[in-house]
């Protein structure tokens, strides 16, 4: 990744096996026309399944929405059991996005259990919580693991699912 | 001090025996006042040894009046047994109180423990639940931004983000107090090089790309054991601030030196300074720059977090400013070896 000076923006930008080239996010705005640049930023993730699980509905909503406008195919569960549940049902996804708290399973012993059962498919592990353990659980899930912290904003989601998916793919 | 509970409580029951020895070498001086030293003696056991060695001391006490230090009137003398009466009981009153107090000192410390864990409970609670739909809000403004719609929609996205932003900066701040207040904050500690580490944090952010400048004093590695996020957070604040209070188009000095045992990041830019007034309380909570300059607002609690998480990783900051020329924050961080396998973080990938 780096960055790059466009008139008034600073904007990043990474190469990737995208079609409308590579551009992740637009740091501070452009004072210009709009239009002529978001027809290449809507699409940002290739079209592939992804299953998002968070108990708290907002949240559910709000991430499954934005990786739905970024390109891929959504399916939503909304507790641990239900992500494991709707992985082996309605599976293969290229991509799980999970919260870590979660009533009575959290994302990570999901997780894990997944891992167990001999599935590799990469996942986003979210969480507001500031324990220094979670780091180190995600880590135990291996390279196709990575943290996001809440909150994040749509860049941050977008080049941690490009970065994970374009480096497992 | 000495800890053991059985060992003071023996020790201050036998202190009526040092007071014993000292009044019977000095009896012509006070053999009026049979009960003298033993009062200290009776403190001394109740205070240190508990109930049982204050009640011992006294009873011990008076054992050892009558039988070896009897006033010149004789022991049944009124005056005498009056004497007494008052001793016994001032013991009895010495180790009643003293037990009071202590039983007071531990349910003010169970208070405070609960109040910290309450505390504690509280600021998870903010991390979390707080944290939500200020996301949910960050998110949607983006994705506005990101469809086509007219300038003014634009700017309304842009503006709900950045509020969302400073909101979420605002949980995240009073989240690290608390923890840094409560002794609560974990690190996730590994090997780093430090000079590649600034070098990352001061890349990650445009506008402190543009105007830092980062020298090392050396060519070798420095290594540190730190956690590469808090460590971020703390270095990047200070260069945020400088790039914020400092002389704009300025150049921001970032050198690092190795001292003999730790490494010293120094931050250096020009501009106004700060107040000498206020360089004493700069590092407390809450704290803040009364300078008309002042152009944003915040939580009060940016140098605070930093230094807490400074001390955390065993090392320590300093400031030094001079008024319209240039202000100086100094971190030194203590220095670990260099690791053993090539398996190693150098900064955030």
């Amino acid at each position: 990744m780096h960055f790059v000076r466009i008139g008034e923006t600073v904007a990043a930008y990474v190469n990737g096996p995208f079609p409308h080239g590579g551009l992740i996010s637009v740091m501070g705005r452009v004072a210009g026309v709009p239009g002529t640049w978001d027809a290449r930023v809507t699409h940002m993730l290739p079209p592939v399944r992804v299953l998002v699980a968070d108990d708290d509905p907002d949240m559910l909503r709000t991430v499954a929405d934005a990786l739905d406008r970024l390109g891929t195919t959504v399916v939503r569960a909304e507790s641990g059991g239900e992500l494991i549940e709707k992985l082996v049902d309605e599976g293969p996804f290229a991509l799980v996005v999970t919260d870590v708290g979660m009533p009575w399973m959290s994302g990570i012993q999901a997780m894990y259990a997944v891992r167990h059962a001999g599935l590799e498919t990469p996942v986003i592990i979210m969480t507001a919580l500031a324990d220094a353990r979670i780091p180190e659980d995600v880590q135990r899930l291996g390279a196709r693991a990575v943290l996001l912290r809440k909150p994040f904003d749509l860049a941050a989601l977008e080049s941690t699912a490009v970065d994970l998916l374009s480096r497992t793919s | 001090m000495i800890h053991s509970k059985p060992t003071r409580a023996l020790l201050g029951a036998g202190s009526p025996l040092v007071a014993f020895a000292v009044q019977h070498a000095a009896w012509s001086a006070v053999h009026h006042f049979t009960c003298l030293l033993f009062y200290p003696a009776v403190f001394l056991a109740s205070w240190v040894g508990g109930v049982f060695s204050g009640l011992v001391a006294t009873s011990l006490s008076v054992v050892l009046v009558l039988a070896f230090l009897p006033p010149p009137e004789g022991n049944t003398d009124p005056a005498n047994l009056l004497s007494l009466g008052v001793f016994i009981g001032m013991g009895v009153l010495f180790t009643v109180f003293h037990e009071r107090l202590r039983n007071a000192n531990q349910r003010a410390a169970a208070a405070w423990e609960q109040v910290n864990r309450l505390r504690e409970e509280w600021a998870a609670v903010v991390a979390h639940d707080l944290q939500q739909p200020i996301n949910a809000i960050g998110i949607r403004a983006d994705l506005l931004l990101r469809t086509p719609a007219s300038d003014a929609q634009h700017e309304d996205a842009e503006q709900i983000r950045i509020a969302a932003k400073r909101l979420s900066r605002m949980a995240r701040d009073l989240l690290d107090a608390s923890q840094l207040e409560a002794n609560r904050m974990t690190l996730a500690r590994e090997r780093l090089d430090l000079g590649r580490l600034v070098r990352e944090i001061v890349a990650r952010d445009p506008s402190i790309a543009l105007r830092a400048r980062v020298s090392d004093s050396t060519k070798e590695p420095l290594w540190i054991d730190g956690d590469a996020e808090r460590l971020e957070q703390a270095v990047g604040n200070i260069l945020t601030n400088a790039v914020k209070y400092g002389e704009p188009s300025t150049p921001i000095d970032v050198r690092i030196d190795q001292m003999r045992h730790r490494v010293r990041i120094s931050i250096a830019n020009q501009g106004p300074g700060i107040d000498p007034e206020l360089v004493p309380t700069l590092f407390q909570r809450y704290a803040r720059s009364r300078a008309a300059t002042c152009r944003t607002k915040g939580t009060g609690l940016g140098l605070y977090i930093t230094k807490g998480l400074v001390e955390a990783h065993g090392g320590r900051i300093t400031v030094e400013s001079i008024p319209e020329k240039k202000t100086t924050f100094r971190i030194t961080l203590p220095l670990a070896e260099a690791p053993q396998t090539d398996t190693v973080a150098l900064g955030r990938s």
